[in-house]
């Protein structure tokens, strides 16, 4: 008689604790401490100057600072840019060109994976510090022009900050 | 013989006519063989009663033992034994079990989470991890000053 009584007891006062919880949790936003804002660009990195026609515009200066000092080109000009703002356990796929897309996706809460597709084919996987993208460093996957002897393209992954 | 008869005579039996009729129901019995009968069968069972009935003889006088019955019954009550006093803060330790049981939960829930929280940063800014295809090359360069990592694909 007592045990079933104290059982009895200690269920009751788990359900009130379960309610309690479930009521607080019910309460408090999800957390999405994980959302990352990205930013991608596609690159053209060429000596010649811009084609006429062309609605290219150069790449914003910190950008064509940071690449200036390390390559040769004269102009890196932007061909697409998109932003999205990244969740965890979600893979978003962004189309930068017809012939050049991207895959990004968390890993884990440090890590992001970013997977470049070329014509379709799946060209290269690299990973990513979430913590150096939100410090302002830049992930930049690159290659030569194909069509453009001596041009070459880059993929730009940055942190996207106001 | 009807009820009404039965009854005088079970009465008569019993000494409980008054003497005339006492008289009269005697007269019948001797009489009539039926009441005779009946007469003769309730005595054998009152007998019968009184001889068969067991006697019982307390261990003490009346008196005392009506005495006794009347103190117990005039007597205050016992107390009941008191339950052990409870201890302090017992009402905070019948939370402690419910409490432990969600935290145990709660901790099993948010472990892969927990994990991701306290995991090692990974050392490099950036890193390649695979070229699925054979005709694809790649260099990785790192300017620490710029704070940019490249990943140079290389098509062969």
């Amino acid at each position: 008689m007592g045990i079933k009584t104290g059982m009895n007891r200690i269920i009751l006062h788990t359900l009130l604790c379960v309610a309690a919880s479930l009521w607080f949790l019910a309460g408090t936003p999800a957390v999405s401490g994980a959302d990352l804002a990205l930013r991608s660009q596609l690159l053209w990195g060429t000596d010649q100057e811009k084609p006429r026609e062309s609605t290219y515009k150069e790449v914003d200066p910190k950008v064509k600072g940071k690449l200036s000092r390390i390559f040769k080109w004269k102009h890196y000009f932007e061909i697409n840019q998109q932003k999205v703002t990244l969740e965890a356990n979600d893979t978003k796929r962004l189309k930068l060109s017809a012939k050049c897309e991207i895959d990004v996706r968390f890993l884990d809460a440090h890590t992001l994976e970013i997977k470049l597709y070329g014509e379709g084919k799946w060209t290269k996987t690299i990973r990513q510090s979430v913590a150096a993208l939100n410090r302002g460093e830049l992930a930049v996957l690159a290659g030569d022009d194909k069509d453009k002897y001596g041009d070459a393209w880059f993929v730009v992954l940055s942190a996207d900050r106001p | 013989m009807n009820h009404e008869a039965a009854l005088r005579i079970q009465a008569w039996v019993d000494g409980e006519l008054p003497s005339p009729a006492d008289r009269e129901v005697a007269a019948w019995v001797e009489r009539d063989p039926d009441a005779a009968a009946l007469a003769t069968e309730l005595r054998h069972a009152r007998s019968a009663l009184r001889e068969g009935e067991p006697e019982y003889s307390a261990p003490v006088s009346r008196e005392f033992y009506w005495s006794a019955i009347e103190r117990r019954i005039a007597s205050p009550r016992t107390p009941q034994p008191q339950a052990p006093a409870a201890p302090p803060f017992a009402w905070l330790a019948r939370w402690f079990v419910p409490a432990g049981i969600l935290a145990a939960l709660a901790l099993v829930l948010m472990l892969p989470a927990l994990r991701d929280q306290f995991a090692p940063p990974v050392k490099r800014a950036s890193e390649e991890v695979e070229s699925p295809l054979d005709d694809i090359s790649s260099v990785t360069f790192r300017s620490e000053s710029e704070g940019i990592t490249v990943v140079w694909v290389n098509a062969r």
